[in-house]
């Protein structure tokens, strides 16, 4: 792994920079971008290359444009460099855990339209329903399932009642969320199941 | 000296400042995209090699607004990079020309670069209207 410049090396290319030398950028570039790259992949924070790289070059290109945020007596140009490309590199984790949260959460949305390709209960010939609810009520052996996939049937969309049904009312919101899916997951391929097995029947 | 992968990077940490007009990057980025160059004709154009063109990617682009800054600028990064100030003068003002010219016109632009580039010697286009008889080859 490429080693970072020593102390008066950076001293020299600062002043440089303050100066507004137009090469004093290439060079700090060269002699700091591949042992931060280096450094932050070692931190081991993240495998994703191009994270990595992304946060070396934002720290980087900002003490650049900015020399003046650096002050000399509070640490080395390189610890400084180095923190903010942590910093950078944490806030980038962050955004990227929050969009996939998000993707749970419209997942989940987008799974309570499930039951919109089941026609509404009176539109179902009752023959089916009775056949897969007394499939149903042989496979599915648990109360608490049992009022879970009433809801599913009734075409429920509110995470908070089938929350409810898991006395899970109470936990955080994108944990309720996760939870009350994971359970839809399992209940919807019972059903998927069942209704295949009806539908082979029928046939 | 520089390992082959820190070489790498640092190419690809120089295309990720194309954007950024703070950068040599960009004046290079804009020149190759108007005039349909590569990396090894404008090296050849500059009288570098193509390894330079990284390290002159990473330099600050000069000052445009004055015009004893932007020669000395220009010639410190020449000398830094080992390259012609003259021709990397001429580069510079035509892509700051093209990047103006981008942002103040519309339908004219096509015409303009289409000029820029015949001037280049760029004779593959086959819809060139009135080519030039006494052109630069």
């Amino acid at each position: 792994m490429a080693s970072f410049p020593d102390k008066d090396w950076c001293a020299d290319a600062h002043h440089r920079l303050v100066r507004e030398d137009p090469t004093a950028s290439a060079d700090l570039y060269k002699a700091i971008f591949p042992p931060l790259v280096g450094w932050l992949r070692v931190k081991g924070r993240t495998t994703d290359k191009e994270l990595i790289r992304d946060a070396a070059t934002d720290a980087l290109v900002d003490y650049i444009k900015h020399p003046g945020k650096w002050m000399p007596q509070k640490g080395t140009l390189v610890s400084y460099i180095c923190m903010a490309a942590d910093r950078d590199l944490l806030n980038a984790l962050e955004k990227v855990q929050r969009i996939r949260k998000h993707e749970v959460l419209s997942a989940d949305v987008e799974d309570e339209g499930f039951d919109r390709n089941v026609p509404p209960e009176d539109e179902v010939p009752a023959d089916s329903i009775k056949n897969l609810l007394s499939a149903l009520e042989r496979q599915v052996t648990s109360e608490t399932d049992r009022r879970f996939l009433t809801l599913i049937l009734k075409g429920e969309r509110s995470t908070d009642k089938f929350a409810e049904v898991l006395g899970i009312r109470d936990l955080p919101k994108e944990e309720k969320a996760r939870t009350v899916k994971q359970h839809k997951d399992r209940l919807k391929k019972i059903v998927e199941r069942l209704r295949d097995r009806l539908n082979a029947l029928g046939k | 000296m520089r390992s082959e992968s820190d070489s790498a990077e640092l190419r690809s940490a120089a295309a990720r400042l194309e954007g950024d007009p703070f950068f040599m990057a960009s004046v290079l980025a804009d020149y190759r995209t108007a005039l349909r160059l590569n990396d090894q004709h404008i090296a050849k154009a500059l009288g570098c090699n193509a390894e330079a063109l990284t390290n002159l990617a990473f330099c600050r682009t000069p000052r445009l607004d004055d015009e004893k800054l932007f020669l000395s600028d220009v010639q410190a990064i020449a000398n830094y990079v080992g390259c012609d100030w003259g021709e990397l003068a001429r580069m510079i003002r035509t892509a700051q020309s093209v990047s103006t010219l981008k942002r103040l016109t519309g339908g004219a632009e096509d015409r303009l670069l289409k000029a820029a580039r015949d001037k280049h010697g760029d004779n593959d286009n086959p819809d060139k209207p009135n080519k030039p008889k006494s052109r630069k080859r």
